[in-house]
């Protein structure tokens, strides 16, 4: 998936989630910092993630840092290496 | 993303219930039914596999003919019978076949074996006196009711000395994840007791109670 289209459907899903407008989600926005994701919508996230990448997110080496952004989570878990 | 079993599974034996429990959301509940832990040092956990029986023993070796491996096999006995509707041959057979566990909200019996037997079991009681054959079941798998928690088939159980808890089976990767990360946390918070911190300085909670601070619970 690229970037403008990971962002776009993320961005709706967490607006959806937290009931939000869209347009107020920027990729480099910290979701937690800003009350976007809370505990519940970060694991739907994690797992979100996983089935847009295919791939499973293993918690134990999992960084917090890597899904704080929708920028991040897109360079770190979804970009082609 | 499908997820095999296995890999649920391993994510899910890494975590006690109270973990599970504390990441419900409205997605699970605590299941307060009359059962006791046979097994108290064998953790449960495994999707559902339930079914109901009218005080005989026939619907459980129908189950166990078509239960998948690693489910957990939960009984509602129906009736008031009281005589035992399984016990330690039917135990061994549900090890042979690699089952996460027992749950029978009914009676039970050769439970002193039940450890060595190495199956997680949970019965409301023990009784020396076996059930009959009877009759076979309308349909298995089937929703059961234990307690107030109604238990669907793939509906997740978690089990060990704190009780048991069922998950929705549409949130159970959600709630695993959840789970593991509150779990992560835990443990370094006890690292940092292990090294000698003091738990309610780590909380913040002199100042929380004579400044009106918050407390800081990170996990």
């Amino acid at each position: 998936m690229d970037q403008e289209h990971f962002y776009k459907e993320v961005t709706a899903f967490i607006a959806t989630r937290a009931n939000l407008p869209g347009e107020v989600i920027q990729p480099t926005d910290h979701l937690v910092q800003r009350g976007f994701v809370n505990s519940l919508i970060l694991a739907e996230l994690i797992v979100f993630v996983e089935n847009v990448s295919g791939k499973e997110i293993d918690v134990e080496d999992f960084r917090l840092d890597s899904f704080s952004t929708i920028e991040k989570i897109y360079r770190n878990h979804v970009a082609p290496k | 993303m499908e997820v095999s079993i296995e890999s649920l599974l391993a994510a899910a034996r890494r975590l006690s219930t109270s973990l599970v429990c504390d990441r419900l959301y409205d997605h699970g509940a605590v299941v307060r039914a009359p059962l006791v832990n046979f097994t108290p040092g064998l953790p449960l956990a495994g999707p559902a596999f339930p079914i109901t029986t009218d005080g005989a023993i026939l619907p459980i070796l129908q189950a166990l003919d078509v239960v998948p491996p690693h489910h957990v096999l939960v009984i509602q006995d129906t009736s008031a019978g009281g005589r035992a509707v399984l016990g330690d041959i039917i135990l061994t057979g549900a090890r042979q076949q690699a089952l996460g566990g027992v749950i029978c909200l009914g009676t039970v019996r050769d439970v002193d074996e039940a450890p060595q037997i190495g199956v997680p079991l949970w019965a409301s009681a023990a009784s020396p006196q076996a059930a009959g054959l009877g009759r076979r079941a309308p349909q298995v798998p089937c929703d059961v009711t234990l307690g107030a928690t109604v238990v669907r088939p793939g509906d997740w159980l978690f089990g060990d000395r704190d009780g048991l808890v069922c998950v929705e089976r549409e949130w159970i990767r959600v709630i695993l994840k959840a789970a593991a990360i509150k779990g992560k946390k835990e443990r370094l918070y006890k690292e940092r007791l292990a090294a000698g911190e003091r738990l309610t300085e780590l909380m913040n909670v002199r100042r929380h109670l004579e400044h009106g601070e918050p407390l800081v619970v990170e996990f």
